[in-house]
């Protein structure tokens, strides 16, 4: 079988990897057949004790779309904190 | 070990997107010593301000989600004079800046706890105004 992942799967496994989060993309996917239901286990919806909040945030707008959202956000932030006052008082 | 920081917007940005390994790999090791993230109320309010003017509930939602596992401080009244100080030195020795910078700032100082930044040219300006306030940059 042949697993392909889109450019920001793979980009986040690797920055998991990076981190130490992971040791490898083998341990990657042991995790996730670890994480599988077994047998008659019902399925579970993952909650959010499921990962650590670091591998919950990483990579969480990692999509091109919300990657640019992002980047728009931080830019009207930045934008507004150097925007000043309308009237500077003079000195 | 990595001594408890304090997560400026853009640099928080940068680690929920994961695409640049340097923040990735200082935000893992951070969290593998803390566990959570600290960032203060300003950041809070900038992503949701930018996430709700483009109309965007779904992020909204999966990053507030994200967000309240971690640690937010809410600015004091201290804080609040303390960056008026900043400001108003600053603007005497011909910096502008303004307040969520100055708010951040004193949160930092008040906590002792460096700032994790990107934009550290606005944050030099309110050192230069005599705050010890200790700079870090995970880019």
């Amino acid at each position: 079988m042949t697993i392909t992942l889109t450019p920001d799967q793979e980009q986040t496994v690797r920055a998991a990897i990076r981190a130490g989060q992971l040791a490898s993309v083998e341990e990657f996917i042991e995790r996730a057949l670890a994480d599988l239901p077994k047998g008659d286990e019902a399925p579970t919806v993952s909650s959010p004790t499921a990962s650590t909040v670091f591998e919950q945030g990483l990579g969480l707008f990692g999509s091109p779309k919300d990657a640019a959202l992002l980047d728009e956000v931080v830019s009207i932030a930045y934008e507004e904190r150097r925007r000043p006052s309308k009237r500077d008082p003079t000195l | 070990m990595t001594v408890k920081a304090i997560l400026d917007t853009d640099i928080l940005s940068e680690y929920l997107k994961g695409h640049n390994a340097a923040v990735a790999g200082r935000a893992g090791g951070y969290a593998k010593d803390h566990g959570v993230f600290t960032f203060t109320s300003v950041t809070v309010y900038e992503i949701v301000y930018g996430l709700e003017l483009k109309g965007a509930s779904s992020q909204l939602n999966k990053v507030m989600a994200w967000l309240k596992q971690n640690e937010e401080i809410t600015p004091i009244d201290a804080d609040y004079l303390a960056a008026a100080t900043i400001k108003a030195t600053a603007r005497k020795q011909g910096s502008i800046v303004e307040l969520p910078d100055c708010l951040i700032a004193s949160i930092a100082v008040r906590l002792n706890r460096p700032l994790v930044t990107g934009n550290t040219d606005d944050f030099r300006a309110i050192q230069k105004t005599g705050v010890n306030l200790a700079i870090e940059n995970w880019r």
